[in-house]
C-alpha cells in the first residue's frame, strides 16, 4: 500500500519536472541556439544537418564589427540608453516622492500618468517625426532621448513611487524631528533606502531605450547615430539574408540584457506585485 | 555623492552627444569635397563603389563616403530623410519611381544648371543622347539612372531545350518540371505582398496582353480584359510554384536559383545573372536567360513588355556639397563611369557599349540590348507609392484568395478613382 | 512655526513633480494634439515645405468610406488580441500554478521567464523567421530529419485542419485568419510574453493569503476544486488587470511583425497599417486620421473596462 503510494509520488514528480523541463526548454532554447549559432559560419547554419559539434568561429562579429561599423551603433545604443536611464531617473525619483508622501495631484494625476500609455507609438510617430522635422532634430541622438523619455517616464513615476510607498513614513517624521530638511530626506533616507526599486526602474528603462526600434528607424536611420536594433534589421539586406551576421548582433543586442535580468531578477518578483495592481 | 555622480554622468553624456549629436555631418571636410551618399546594399552599389575608388584616384583631394543601409524599408526611409530635411547626405540612390514624388516635394536638386556649365561639363565627352533615359519633372532633369534594372526570363537549360516564349508556354514548362527529382518548383516570381516588387512583375503581364494601370489621359484602365488574363496567368502558375511564394521577395527567389529548386523564374531582374555568375552555387552553368515571355500576336510575332526601373543618384536639395556631388554624378554616368560599373556588377544600358564588338560573346548583352530597346516604365505620379499600395493589394488577393477577378479588378479600379479624386 | 513647514511642503511637493511634469507633458500630451491638428489636412511630401491644404475630415472619411485596409486590419487587429491575449493568460495562470511550490531549479527557470519579456523584440522576431523559415529554418530541419513534412510556417496557406474540412475550409480560414502566417505571429506574440502574464499572476498568488489554502485543504478540497473556487476569484482582479495591460500592449506591437512580413496586407494590423500609411504611402495627414482613430477607440475600451471593473484601474 505504502509502496503504490510513493510510487505515485514519484510518478507525480517525475512528471512535474519533465513539464518544468519542457517549459524552461521552450524559453530558453531559441536564444541559446542563436547564441551558439552566432559563432558558426552562414552555411554551417542554413545546411541541412543541425552541426551540434563544431569548430566555432568568430567571423561573424569581426564582420559587423568592421564591415558593418558596429562599435559606432553600439555607442550610439549606449548613449541613448544612458541619457534616457539618467534623466528619467533623476527627474522620476523626486516626482516620485511627491506623488508618494503628498499624492500631489491624487487620483486624477495617475488616471493622467497611465493615459500616457495608451497612445500607439505608431500613431504619435506622425506629428512627432513633423515636429523634430521643424527642431531640426532628425539624426540627432537627442531626438531619441526624447522620445525614450516618453515611453518611460510613467512607467518609471508608477513603480517608483510604489516602492517608495513601502517607506515607512514614521522614519522621515523621525529625522524631521531631529530637524533634517526635506532635501536631506530625499538623499540621505529615502534614496537608499528605496536602492531595490531605483535600480530596477533605472534597468528596466535602460533596457527599453535599449530595445526601442520603431522610433529609432525613423528618426535616426543615418549610419552616424543609428542604434543597435536598427542596425541589426539592416541584414534584411537586398539581396540575401545573412545569417551569421543577424545571430551575432542578436547576441550582441541581448547579450547586455541577459546581464542586467540576471542582477535584477530577484527584485522583479516584488517590483511587478507591488506595480502591478492599484 | 549619488547625486554628484549622477550629475557627473549627465554631463559626460550631454558632452558626447553634442559632439556627436549635432546636424552638422562630422565627416565633412571644409572644402566641401567630402560627399556623402545614402545607398542600399547591393551589386549596383558595389560597382557604384569600384568607380568611387576611380573617381577618386581622378581628383585627389575628394572622398566619397557611402552610407549602407539594409533593404528593410530602404525606399520609405529615403523619403522620410529627405523630407526630414536631413543635409547629412549629398547623394541619395533611389528608384526612378520615387523621384516624381521627391522633386515635386522640393527636396531634390535639378541638373540643369550643371550639365550647362561648361566649367563642370563637357557635353560633347559626356554624349547626353547616348543616355536612352533621363527623367524630368517639370521640364528639369532630376536624376539619369546609373542602372536599369528590367527583366528577363531565366530558366534551367539542362531540363527545358527551348525557353518560353508565350505565357503558355511558361505555365506548360511549369507543369512539366514541378516536383521532379531536379526541381521543386516550375516556376516562380516575387510575389511578396507589400513589397515593392510584385505589382512590377504583374505590370509586365498586364502590359502584354494590351492592359495598363492607367493610360496616358490619366484614366484608371486596370479593370480590364486584359487585366483578367494577366491574372489567370498568375492562377494558372500558382500550383507550379513555392506554397509561400508571398513571402518571395528578390533574395529568396535568387536562393532559389542558387539552390536550382526553380525551373524557371517568370519575369525576374536582369541583376541576378551577374550575380549568379558571381556567386560560388553549383548551378550557376545550369540557368541561362533569354526574353521575358510575352503574348503571340495575329501576325505570329511576340508582344513582350518587360517592366524596367532604374537605379539612380539624386541630389539632395539640403546638400552642403553639391559641386562636389555633381562631379561624382557626372563621372559614375559618363561613358567611363558606365564601362567600370559594368565591368564590376553594373548593368549596362548605354546602347553604345550593348552592341560593342567585345561584348558579343556573353548571351547576356543581345538579351539585354533587345530587353532595354522593349523597356516600358510604370506611370510616373506624385501618388506612385499609394498607387503601388493598391496594386499590392490586388496581386495579394489573386494570389492568396479565391474571389473572382471581377470583384478584384472592380475594387482595384473603385480605390485608385478614389485615389487620383484626392489630386 | 509647524504651520508654515506644512505651507512650505505644500508649494515644494509641486517643484518635486514639475520637470517630471514637463517631460511627460511636453512628449506626451503635444505631440497627441499636434496629431489632432495635422489630422485635418491633405500633408504629404509635396505639399510638406508649402501651404498644406486644409481638408477638415476628409481623411477620416476616406478612411471609413474608401481605404480597404481599414476595416481590415481593424478586424485582424481584434483577432489579434484574442489569438494571444486568450492563451497568453491561460497559460500565464497554468505555469503561476506550475511554480507555486520550492523545487530544485526554481531559481534558474524563473530567470529563463523573465527574459524573453526583456529582449528587444526586433531581435525575438528575428530568432523566429530564422526557426520557421521554410527552407533552413531549424523547425522544418526538425521535422525533415523526423521524416515529417515540412510545413510552410511563414505562408498564406491555411492550417491543414481546417482547410481540409469540405466547403466551409476556405471561409473559416478567411473569415477567422486561420493562416500559417497569422498564427506565427500570434505564437511570436505569445513566446515573448506569456512569462509576463506569468509573473504578474505568479506574484499576486504568492501575495494572497495562506490561510484560504489551508481553510480550504482541511475541508478536503481537492487541487482543481481549490484552483477554481478559491484561488481563481481571489486573483480575478488581477486577471483583468494583466488582460487590459497586454491588449494595450499588443496594440502597439509593431517590430515582430515588420520583421516577419513587412508590409504585407495578409497579416497587416491597424498599427502596422498605419505605419504604411504614414511612411511607405508618405501621407502624413491619413496617419495623423488614424492615429487619432486608435487613440479614440482605445480610450473607449479604456472607459468600459473601467466601468466595468470598478476601481480596478492597473499599471
Amino acid at each position: 500500500m505504502l509502496n503504490k503510494a510513493l510510487a505515485a509520488k514519484t510518478t507525480r514528480k517525475t512528471f512535474f519536472y519533465l513539464i518544468i523541463f519542457l517549459v524552461a526548454l521552450m524559453w530558453a532554447f531559441p536564444i541559446l541556439w542563436i547564441i551558439v549559432g552566432s559563432f558558426k559560419t552562414d552555411r554551417m547554419i542554413i545546411s541541412q544537418s543541425l552541426n551540434l559539434l563544431f569548430k566555432p568561429t568568430l567571423t561573424n562579429y569581426s564582420r559587423i564589427f568592421s564591415t558593418h561599423n558596429f562599435g559606432k551603433f553600439l555607442v550610439n545604443s549606449l548613449l541613448v540608453a544612458f541619457g534616457t536611464s539618467v534623466i528619467v531617473l533623476t527627474t522620476s525619483f523626486p516626482a516620485s516622492y511627491s506623488l508618494s508622501r503628498y499624492k500631489t495631484g491624487g487620483e486624477m494625476m495617475t488616471l493622467g500618468i497611465l493615459i500616457t500609455r495608451i497612445a500607439p507609438p505608431a500613431a504619435v510617430l506622425m506629428p512627432i517625426f513633423i515636429i523634430f522635422k521643424n527642431l531640426s532634430l532628425i539624426n540627432n541622438l537627442w531626438a531619441l532621448i526624447l522620445v525614450n523619455i516618453s515611453l518611460n517616464m510613467s512607467f518609471s513615476l508608477l513603480l517608483m513611487k510604489s516602492f517608495i510607498d513601502e517607506i515607512p513614513v514614521s522614519i522621515e517624521e523621525a529625522a524631521t524631528i531631529e530637524g533634517a530638511t526635506l532635501f536631506q530626506i530625499m538623499r540621505k533616507l529615502i534614496f537608499p533606502l528605496a536602492r531595490s526599486g531605483i535600480i530596477t526602474t533605472s534597468i528596466f528603462t535602460f533596457i527599453f531605450s535599449w530595445n526601442e526600434y520603431l522610433f529609432a528607424m525613423v528618426l535616426c536611420s543615418s549610419n552616424r547615430v543609428k542604434t543597435l536594433p536598427v542596425a541589426a534589421g539592416d541584414f534584411i539586406t537586398a539581396y540575401a539574408i545573412e545569417w551569421g551576421p543577424i545571430f551575432a548582433s542578436g547576441t550582441l543586442i541581448l547579450l547586455p540584457i541577459l546581464l542586467l535580468t540576471f542582477m535584477v531578477q530577484r527584485y522583479i518578483v516584488k517590483g511587478l506585485t507591488v506595480g502591478a495592481v492599484k | 555623492m549619488k547625486k554628484g555622480l549622477t550629475l557627473l554622468i549627465l554631463c559626460l553624456v550631454s558632452a558626447a552627444l553634442f559632439a556627436n549629436g549635432g546636424n552638422d555631418s562630422t565627416e565633412m571636410d571644409e572644402g566641401g569635397k567630402t560627399i556623402t551618399i545614402l545607398c542600399v546594399t547591393s551589386p549596383e552599389t558595389e560597382a557604384l563603389k569600384v568607380a568611387a575608388e576611380e573617381f577618386k584616384k581622378q581628383n585627389p583631394g575628394y572622398d566619397v563616403i557611402f552610407n549602407e543601409q539594409g533593404r528593410l524599408g530602404y525606399f520609405t526611409n529615403v523619403t522620410t530623410q529627405l523630407v526630414g530635411g536631413t543635409d547629412e547626405f549629398d547623394l541619395i540612390q533611389d528608384n526612378t519611381t520615387y523621384m516624381t514624388e521627391l522633386a515635386a516635394a522640393g527636396v531634390l536638386e535639378p541638373w540643369d544648371d550643371y550639365l550647362n556649365d561648361p566649367a563642370l561639363t563637357d557635353l560633347k565627352v559626356y554624349d547626353l543622347d547616348d543616355l536612352p533615359v533621363k527623367l524630368t519633372y517639370e521640364g528639369k532633369i532630376y536624376c539619369i539612372p546609373t542602372d536599369l534594372s528590367s527583366q528577363v526570363y531565366y530558366y534551367r537549360k539542362d531540363l527545358i531545350d527551348k525557353p518560353a516564349e508565350t505565357w503558355d508556354d511558361l505555365i506548360a514548362n511549369a507543369k512539366a518540371n514541378t516536383g521532379t527529382e531536379e526541381t521543386p518548383y516550375g516556376a516562380v516570381v516575387t510575389a511578396m505582398t507589400g513589397g515593392p516588387e510584385a505589382p512590377k512583375i504583374f505590370y509586365t503581364v498586364l502590359w502584354s496582353y494590351g492592359g495598363d494601370v492607367i493610360d496616358e489621359n490619366g484614366d484608371v484602365v486596370i479593370n480590364s480584359e486584359a487585366a483578367r488574363k494577366a491574372a489567370s496567368v498568375y492562377r494558372a502558375l500558382k500550383p507550379y510554384m513555392p506554397e509561400d511564394v508571398t513571402t518571395y521577395n528578390y533574395p529568396k527567389v535568387f536562393d532559389a536559383m542558387k539552390a536550382g529548386s526553380v525551373a524557371q523564374t517568370g519575369p525576374f531582374w536582369n541583376a541576378a545573372w551577374n550575380n549568379l555568375q558571381k556567386s560560388d552555387s553549383e548551378f550557376k552553368d545550369k540557368y541561362s536567360l533569354a526574353l521575358i515571355p510575352g503574348v503571340r500576336q495575329a501576325d505570329g510575332t511576340i508582344y513582350r513588355t518587360p517592366q524596367t526601373h532604374g537605379w539612380g543618384l539624386m541630389m539632395n536639395a539640403q546638400s552642403k556639397n553639391k559641386i562636389a556631388a555633381w562631379k561624382f554624378l557626372y563621372f559614375a554616368t559618363s561613358v567611363e563611369g558606365f564601362n567600370i560599373r559594368g565591368a564590376n556588377g553594373g548593368s549596362i544600358f548605354r546602347p553604345s557599349i550593348l552592341g560593342a564588338p567585345e561584348n558579343a560573346g556573353n548571351p547576356y548583352f543581345p538579351v539585354m540590348a533587345e530587353t532595354y530597346s522593349l523597356a516600358r516604365m510604370e506611370p510616373l505620379v506624385p501618388y506612385y507609392t499609394k498607387m503601388h499600395e493598391i496594386l499590392n493589394q490586388m496581386v495579394a488577393d489573386i494570389l492568396t484568395t479565391d474571389k473572382s477577378l471581377d470583384d478584384i479588378f472592380g475594387r482595384a479600379e473603385k480605390d485608385l478613382n478614389a485615389l487620383k479624386s484626392r489630386y | 512655526m509647524e504651520t508654515n513647514l506644512i505651507k512650505k511642503r505644500q508649494l515644494v511637493k509641486y517643484y518635486l513633480i514639475l520637470p517630471a511634469a514637463v517631460l511627460l507633458i511636453g512628449t506626451t500630451v503635444i505631440p497627441i494634439l499636434y496629431m489632432l491638428y495635422t489630422s485635418l489636412f491633405r500633408l504629404d511630401p509635396v505639399v510638406f515645405n508649402g501651404k498644406w491644404p486644409f481638408i477638415g475630415l476628409g481623411n477620416y472619411l476616406y478612411l471609413i468610406k474608401n481605404d480597404p485596409m481599414f476595416w481590415t486590419s481593424l478586424a485582424r487587429t481584434l483577432k489579434f488580441l484574442l489569438y494571444t491575449v486568450t492563451p497568453q493568460i491561460a497559460v500565464g495562470l497554468f505555469l503561476a500554478t506550475l511554480m507555486y511550490r520550492e523545487f530544485k531549479g526554481k531559481r534558474l527557470v524563473q530567470t529563463i521567464l523573465l527574459f524573453p519579456i526583456l529582449a528587444t523584440p526586433i531581435i525575438v522576431a528575428m530568432i523566429w523567421k530564422y526557426f520557421f523559415d521554410f527552407d533552413t529554418g531549424f523547425l522544418n530541419l526538425m521535422l525533415k530529419n523526423i521524416g515529417l513534412q515540412p510545413q510552410p510556417w511563414l505562408s498564406t496557406k491555411g492550417l491543414p485542419l481546417v482547410d481540409a474540412i469540405p466547403v466551409l475550409g476556405p471561409w473559416l480560414v478567411n473569415k477567422f485568419s486561420l493562416t500559417y502566417a497569422f498564427r506565427t505571429i500570434c505564437f511570436v506574440n505569445f513566446w515573448q510574453w506569456t512569462p509576463f502574464c506569468f509573473l504578474v499572476l505568479y506574484s499576486g498568488m504568492t501575495s494572497l493569503p495562506s490561510e484560504v489554502y489551508e481553510a480550504s485543504s482541511i475541508d478536503g478540497a481537492s487541487a482543481w476544486q481549490t484552483f477554481r473556487y478559491v484561488t481563481l476569484p481571489l486573483l480575478s482582479k488581477l486577471i483583468i488587470a494583466v488582460v487590459f495591460i497586454r491588449v494595450i500592449d499588443s496594440l502597439k506591437v509593431y517590430a515582430q511583425i515588420w520583421v516577419l512580413f513587412g508590409n504585407a496586407e495578409t497579416t497587416r494590423v491597424i498599427n502596422i497599417h498605419l505605419y504604411t500609411l504614414g511612411f511607405t504611402t508618405s501621407d502624413y495627414g491619413m496617419a495623423s486620421a488614424l492615429g487619432v482613430i486608435i487613440i479614440l477607440l482605445i480610450a473607449a475600451f479604456v472607459g468600459v473596462t473601467i466601468k466595468l471593473g470598478g476601481k480596478g484601474n492597473a499599471q
